[in-house]
């Protein structure tokens, strides 16, 4: 014990402080700190989120007076955020009806109209071109979505090239769904996959779960001027979403469930893409099904997409 | 009696089952006579429409009638001054050594002709007998907002699946019991004296990360996508 006293003395600060003492101090002292530093965002968060944010419940267990509450406040926290009047509607599935989409790609010519009419219509961060679409310039014979190209700027089509548009598949099988671990994902009825953006944790699994690279993650507010704010929005669609949490294609449903066709459709100049409800035996889209050879990307996973490609 | 006991018995049973074979039949029709009322009733009504609803129009957005030529610019005010075709082709007759790919030195000067590998010429689906029409290829006189139906004599795959709404682009509604939709025509996609689709230059590529040249230690000098995920990161 007394060499252990004697050693205390080459600590000339605290006299009389056993090196154990010492060290336990040394280390609650940055167990603190550490602590600190990891709980300082709640800290910033704070500052940007209401206590009604906080307290709000999940989209599905809001009673029809809560979601208008909480639509009522999402309004008026766009307006004092980005000085826009914005409607937020929250349509919800139509009965009897399952999207699907078809892209032909002997017609698609990679022109990317599609990417903007999304990036438009979501308002997508202006910074990063955000869009839920990317088109892949394709060797001819290739079709692995892995080796795509995404930032061909020479005229298209070039030879030996096909383009195949990526966007959601909305799986029926979603493995996005599956590792979420706040249920913050889900497929409603009419095949869509959506996103509560208020109960988002932004973890990212689902991102690193999508086969696809489907999901997008926001590293910050979008960046868009007053006047590009699309001021026809959807709760689970293309309101504008808040810092930190992940958002994906909903195949416009805030269009779609309203009879619409989506923004992507619409803006495509080759008439490529091919929209409707699959459990309406006379739509489209049965019509392709049937006389088409479609295929869907990365079969094998056994996601089960409603999204198809074909050739003619 | 036992005997008699039994009897009575029987009797009951007897008349019980008489009374419930009655009284089915008597069920049975009734519930068949309203089912033929209900037939007849259903006869009576409007015809069907989906979801009891009227379906909104399909617009095809068709040329409201034939091209005017330009013939010159107004003196005074610089506007183009236009003429119907058939103010000249009334006059003189067409000239057949012209089309066939060469470009017509009067009145149709700039027309790139590229249309059917060099065997059609201008009266392949211009009437010569009218100008302000088309002639298919029996003869028959196609007016200009009919265009499609000229087009469809050759392109049928494409007819075909224009028909079932899988080729030419579209507006509005997938479910016309909300809306009405508007479709192109041939000629809105697709020039008819050079029917290629055109090169096009492609829009604005997201940012992605890993992908972008530019974009420091994740980027791929050769521009192409990296080992970082492919087409992934965003």
């Amino acid at each position: 014990m007394s060499d252990t006293n004697s050693k205390s003395v080459s600590l000339p600060v605290i006299g009389q402080v056993t090196r154990r003492t010492a060290m336990k101090g040394l280390g609650a002292t940055l167990g603190l700190g550490a602590f600190a530093a990891a709980i300082s965002p709640l800290a910033r968060k704070a500052k940007d989120v209401s206590p009604q944010e906080l307290l709000q419940k999940h989209y599905k267990d809001l009673d029809g007076d809560a979601r208008a509450k909480v639509i009522a406040r999402l309004e008026q926290e766009a307006k004092v955020q980005y000085g826009k009047n914005v409607t937020i509607h929250d349509p919800l599935p139509i009965p009897g009806t399952k999207f699907g989409y078809a892209i032909n790609l002997s017609v698609c010519n990679g022109n990317g109209k599609c990417v903007e009419a999304c990036h438009k219509e979501n308002t997508h961060d202006r910074d990063s071109n955000q869009s839920y679409i990317r088109v892949l310039e394709m060797e001819r014979g290739s079709m692995d979505m892995e080796k795509g190209n995404t930032i061909y700027t020479h005229a298209v089509p070039a030879e030996d090239k096909f383009y195949l548009p990526v966007q959601c598949q909305q799986c029926d099988e979603p493995p996005c769904v599956d590792v979420c671990p706040v249920e913050a994902t889900w497929k409603e009825s009419d095949g869509i996959v959506v996103v509560d953006y208020n109960w988002c944790i932004g973890c990212r699994y689902c991102e690193a779960a999508c086969p696809y690279h489907a999901r997008r993650f926001n590293w910050k507010a979008p960046n868009v001027p007053a006047e590009e704010i699309n001021p026809e929005q959807g709760y689970l669609s293309n309101r504008v979403r808040p810092q930190g949490v992940m958002e994906k294609c909903h195949f416009c449903l805030h269009r779609t469930r309203e009879g619409r066709m989506p923004a992507c459709l619409e803006a495509c100049p080759t008439g490529a893409r091919i929209f409707g409800n699959l459990l309406d035996p006379d739509s489209e889209i049965r019509w392709v099904l049937k006389n088409k050879q479609v295929f869907v990307l990365k079969e094998e996973l056994g996601t089960v997409p409603s999204f198809f490609y074909f050739f003619d | 009696m036992p005997g008699n006991r039994s009897e009575r018995k029987w009797t009951l049973l007897a008349t019980l089952a008489v009374v419930g074979i009655l009284l089915f039949w008597l069920g049975f029709s009734i519930v068949h006579s309203m089912q033929q009322a209900d037939v007849e009733n259903a006869e009576s009504q409007a015809p069907y429409t989906l979801a009891g609803k009227d379906l909104h129009p399909v617009v095809i957005h068709a040329p409201d009638g034939p091209p005017v030529a330009v013939v010159g610019t107004h003196p005074e005010t610089g506007e183009p001054l236009t003429a119907s075709c058939t103010t000249c082709h009334t006059a003189r007759p067409a000239d057949a050594t012209h089309g066939f790919g060469n470009t017509p030195d009067e009145f149709h000067q700039g027309l790139a002709f590229n249309h059917g590998n060099g065997a059609l010429s201008c009266i392949s689906c211009h009437n010569p007998d009218d100008y302000d029409t088309l002639r298919a290829a029996n003869g028959e006189t196609i007016t200009y907002p009919n265009v499609i139906s000229l087009c469809a004599q050759c392109h049928s795959d494409q007819h075909n699946d224009y028909q079932h709404g899988a080729h030419g682009g579209m507006n509005g509604y997938w479910d016309l019991s909300q809306g009405p939709r508007v479709r192109n025509s041939c000629i809105d996609c697709h020039d008819p004296h050079a029917p290629a689709f055109p090169m096009m230059q492609p829009t604005f590529k997201p940012i992605d990360r890993g992908l972008d040249p530019g974009s420091g230690a994740h980027g791929e000098s050769d521009g192409r996508s990296g080992s970082h995920g492919g087409p992934g990161h965003e």
